[in-house]
């Protein structure tokens, strides 16, 4: 039997650190050893990263490069905050550590190069936890036909995320304030990536318009709830985005789906997230994929890039291409005009 | 001269090939008009038209067609870039005037188009059939009775290989226009979803794919719109061959509100969803077009109605006229690759 991978958890600043995270850290090939945290975090957070290490028997750090220097470690998953991210991701790299890491990677072109850089470098395994669509159990057999040919040379596409949880789920008033990007930032990368998959190769071009739509806190703001982008692909494909938080909440499943119109055929995705059942509970409906939930395929995916020592579906490339894209969409919304994306 | 049915309007239609047979099939199921006419400049063409539909009156001169009394309402089938000279001339001689999409090739054009109509004190139309679709017609009832909220975003999808002329394709290439599709198709999507936000294009985008191998213009286009109020828009023009994916007319339409979302889609047969604060609704999803009676007749009874009563005409000239100048700043924003802001002037 081989060794199970060596895991450790930096900070649960995202809560997507208890998907993803968790799955990691149970996950039969693998074992938890450590969790770490970065200083100058909320003591909720903290909180949250102690209870996680003491119920998984395993020390907590508050600084996680001492467990770098104190472990073994094979990989970890990252939930720090964006502008954290690539100072964390290097120190990692640095030392051969496969990563985990919450989109958005990087707070800024110049950081995201610096993280590039070391990854690249180091050799490490990277991905980013953009699961949503490509591991859904609706998209991946689909990415897989189309990129098996089914319907020939994808020419163009239309994907839509439209969440109509409405106003209990949106950006908190610090967030619109600090951050000033709001649902395109949120969903837009799981478009951006699926496009990336059918095309097989990356956007040149992006326009795009965006607004608040919906939401008094938005538009005080000036953070958008809804986005439309239009897309140009190497090599002449074209795609259009439309991504927003909505208030029709008697629409209770996220509105996702996707058309891929190729030179020989056409593919529909009707329910981008994925087919199962919607358990209607008092205020909230949750929804309970069949199969495998596209977190776990996700982490798995991870797990047998590092066994097999090959590229994870969703790689640097597509991280880079990706948040470059959504860079240059508020930029383009900000300047009314077309913008080319850095190679 | 003939027998006048009371209380229908005598047609002269100019044009005799291609979409005419919806218009003189139309006249015949409308009720409240007459084809009384027919003209084309190919004479065997005009005469087996009229044989066909049963037409007395047979014409190879649009201009002997105008100065005929008996005729109270031109309606024009003939190419685009014939439409702003026939109808004026027809105007001027006290005709009322249905002319097809687009209204003319240039808003100069359809702006004199308005000023003749006003001048001799006679109605003017734009054929937009897409609205009279019975599906487009309830859910933008809806719309404008506040079902969704105010409309922030609509979009217009699906396309139709079976409405590509292949015999157009050589004059177009020929003349250069790759973009021939948009720049003779994108109104009616236009249209639609300007009606429905009751808006004006304010800021068009296009992107665009030249399709199949062999075709020697652009099979598809996407036209990414801001209106004058605020809300956005997106239509595709589509005629890349696909496998038939979609039920006729192969139109998908999704308009969201501040306050719901309506869904109509292509893939599910046509469905209407009505989703807002009262809860799910299905509504309109039964409403089919039948051989006797289609958009057509239906604009075309609504048209003839507004002049025999002396009302307004459903679509208004202006309002075609800046539909129009949308589809130009989407044309240009194609050839120059960057969002062009629409000339409303
Ligand atoms: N509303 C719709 O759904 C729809 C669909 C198709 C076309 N159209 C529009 O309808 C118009 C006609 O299109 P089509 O595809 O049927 O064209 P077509 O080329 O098939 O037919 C046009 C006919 O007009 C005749 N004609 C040309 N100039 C004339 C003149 N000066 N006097 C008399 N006859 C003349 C031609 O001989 C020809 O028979 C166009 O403006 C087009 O944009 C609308």
């Amino acid at each position: 039997m081989t060794k199970p991978i060596q895991i450790a958890l930096i900070s649960f600043s995202h809560g997507h650190q208890m998907d993803y995270g968790r799955l990691l850290a149970e996950h039969p090939q693998t074992q938890l050893v450590a969790v770490g945290d970065v200083p100058d975090i909320t003591e909720e957070t903290r909180k949250v990263a102690m209870d996680f290490a003491a119920s998984h028997n395993v020390p907590y750090y508050a600084d996680y490069r001492q467990m770098l220097e104190q472990q073994t470690i094979d990989a970890v998953s990252i939930a720090v905050s964006p502008s954290q991210n690539p100072s964390v991701v290097i120190a990692c790299a640095k030392q051969g550590i496969d990563v985990l890491c919450e989109k958005p990677v990087a707070s800024n072109n110049g950081s995201l190069d610096q993280l590039a850089k070391a990854v690249c470098e180091s050799g490490i395994r990277f991905t980013a936890a953009i699961p949503a669509t490509v591991f859904s159990n609706a998209f991946r057999p689909a990415i897989e036909q189309v990129t098996q040919g089914a319907i020939g040379i994808p020419h163009a596409a239309h994907f839509q995320y439209l969440q109509p949880r409405g106003p209990q789920y949106i950006l908190t008033e610090e967030k619109c304030a600090s951050e000033k990007r709001g649902e395109l930032a949120n969903f837009g990368p799981y478009g951006i990536l699926a496009m990336l998959k059918f095309f097989g190769c990356n956007i040149t071009h992006v326009f795009a318009r965006m607004d608040a739509m919906f939401y008094e806190r938005y538009k005080k703001h000036g953070v958008e709830d809804m986005a439309l982008l239009s897309l140009t692909f190497e090599g002449g494909g074209i795609g259009t985005l439309l991504v927003g938080r909505t208030t029709t909440q008697t629409q209770l499943a996220t509105d996702c789906t996707m058309q891929v119109i190729g030179s020989q055929g056409v593919l529909n995705i009707e329910q981008g997230l994925g087919y199962g059942y919607t358990c209607y509970q008092q205020d909230q409906a949750r929804f309970v994929p069949y199969g495998m939930s596209a977190g776990q395929c996700f982490v798995n995916d991870f797990v047998k890039a590092i066994q097999t020592n090959s590229q994870p579906t969703i790689t640097l490339e597509h991280i880079v291409n990706c948040f470059r894209v959504l860079d240059a969409c508020y930029q383009s919304s900000r300047e009314g005009r077309v913008i080319p994306i850095l190679k | 001269m003939s027998h006048r049915a009371p209380g229908k309007l005598r047609v002269g239609q100019i044009g005799c090939h291609g979409v005419a047979n919806n218009h003189a099939k139309a006249h015949r199921f409308s009720g409240n008009t007459q084809l009384y006419a027919v003209c084309d400049i190919n004479e065997s063409l005009a005469q087996s038209f009229a044989q066909q539909y049963d037409v007395q009156h047979c014409f190879t001169s649009a201009q002997q067609m105008f100065e005929c009394p008996d005729i109270d309402l031109i309606d024009l089938v003939t190419p685009d870039h014939t439409h702003a000279s026939l109808a004026i001339a027809a105007m001027q001689q006290g005709k009322h005037v249905l002319v097809e999409k687009p209204i003319a090739t240039n808003t100069d054009d359809a702006k004199k188009m308005i000023e003749v109509a006003q001048k001799n004190k006679v109605q003017l139309m734009c054929v937009q059939s897409m609205r009279w679709v019975p599906k487009c017609q309830d859910i933008v009832k809806r719309v404008h009775s506040g079902d969704i909220g105010k409309p922030v975003f609509a979009r217009m999808h699906g396309g139709c290989p079976s409405f590509w002329r292949p015999d157009h394709w050589p004059k177009a290439a020929s003349e250069g226009e790759v973009d021939h599709l948009l720049v003779h198709n994108a109104m009616h999507s236009l249209d639609l979803l300007s009606w429905m936000l009751n808006d004006q294009p304010q800021n068009v985008y296009t992107i665009g794919h030249p399709g199949q191998e062999g075709v020697p213009l652009w099979e598809f286009f996407s036209i990414n719109v801001r209106f004058a109020k605020g809300a956005m828009g997106l239509f595709e023009e589509n005629r890349m061959m696909q496998p038939q994916a979609y039920s006729m007319p192969g139109t998908g339409l999704h308009i969201i509100g501040t306050e719901g979302t309506i869904v109509m889609s292509p893939s599910k047969d046509l469905s209407v969803s009505l989703f807002n604060k009262d809860g799910m609704h299905f509504p309109g999803s039964h409403m089919y077009l039948t051989p006797e009676e289609d958009n057509f007749a239906a604009m075309i009874r609504e048209l003839a109605d507004a002049i025999l009563q002396e009302k307004p005409v459903p679509v208004s000239p202006e309002f075609s006229r800046q539909v129009l100048a949308g589809v130009l700043a989407a044309v240009e924003s194609f050839r120059s690759g960057q969002p062009v802001e629409v000339n409303h002037d």
